[in-house]
């Protein structure tokens, strides 16, 4: 493949979200905000379940998180995880509740904005996508 | 129906306890006209099954996910008789049922034969074993 088909494949390639949520309503909408802007969803219950993900196929983009969530890991332990194992991908995290401690960037307040959300998610995600193509 | 989210293609409830296999699973029966919601347990399933605004015409449920199988079918034909259930009790089974499915499915156009998407599930999960073997050993 020649240098410009192999970008042209790549720009055409959608940006891929992991969504970790443990409230499937809450997941299975913004999961479809996230497909109405082309993005390739990926829907983890559990933080522990989006890692076997991101274990098996590390194309993902951004990763956005709820921090409290069922099983060994929270989404703040996720996080920590991904920047340090994948560190190009773009993690957000969401909490209608936290403690600062636990992660000391910005958090998106629950309830957020689904479109604005949506929007603002893909747009980081592409970016992360360009950062990672090959100069 | 005033559904939220808003769609108009007929919904699958895909039950698979496994997200390497329930991704690419949901993307295939997407690209064969459905809309997809995914769950990871049964207790999920009944719980997106509550919702009154989401309807849900297929479950397609793996039988070793957690709460799933005949459980899962019996108080789904007790909640809505209505909806059909698709049991499957290996990986190639409900492959193979997703292909089924997708004959039927609304889209004119089928994306690719399903057993691309076994091949493709089990490269995932030949890679995550390697990278979960390759974390495990030690340093």
């Amino acid at each position: 493949m020649t240098r410009v088909n192999a970008e042209a494949a790549d720009q055409a390639r959608p940006v891929k979200i992991v969504i970790v949520e443990d409230e499937p309503l809450i997941r299975f909408v913004m999961a479809e905000a996230l497909r109405d802007q082309g993005v390739c969803v990926i829907e983890a219950a559990t933080a522990d379940e989006a890692w076997e993900f991101l274990m098996a196929d590390s194309s993902v983009d951004l990763v956005f998180t709820d921090m409290r969530l069922p099983g060994r890991m929270s989404g703040a332990d996720l996080a920590r995880r991904a920047r340090t194992e994948f560190p190009g991908i773009e993690i957000r995290l969401t909490s209608a509740y936290f403690n600062p401690q636990d992660w000391s960037e910005p958090v998106l307040r629950k309830p957020y904005n689904l479109y604005e959300t949506a929007i603002s998610l893909t747009a980081t995600a592409r970016e992360a996508q360009q950062r990672r193509r090959p100069a | 129906m005033s559904a939220s989210p808003p769609v108009a293609s007929p919904i699958v409830l895909l039950v698979e306890g496994d997200i390497v296999t329930r991704h690419p699973l949901a993307q295939y029966l997407r690209e064969c006209g459905f809309t997809v919601f995914e769950v990871a347990s049964g207790e999920e399933a009944m719980h997106a099954l509550q919702a009154p605004d989401v309807a849900i015409e297929v479950v397609l449920a793996d039988m070793t996910t957690p709460g799933s199988g005949f459980a899962l079918r019996h108080w789904i034909r007790g909640h809505d008789p209505a909806i059909e259930v698709i049991l499957a009790g290996s990986l190639e089974r409900a492959v193979e049922r997703a292909g089924e499915l997708c004959k039927e499915g609304p889209a004119l156009a089928k994306p690719y034969h399903h057993h691309l998407v076994l091949d493709h599930i089990r490269q995932a999960l030949a890679r995550r074993e390697r990278h979960g073997a390759a974390k495990n050993q030690p340093s």
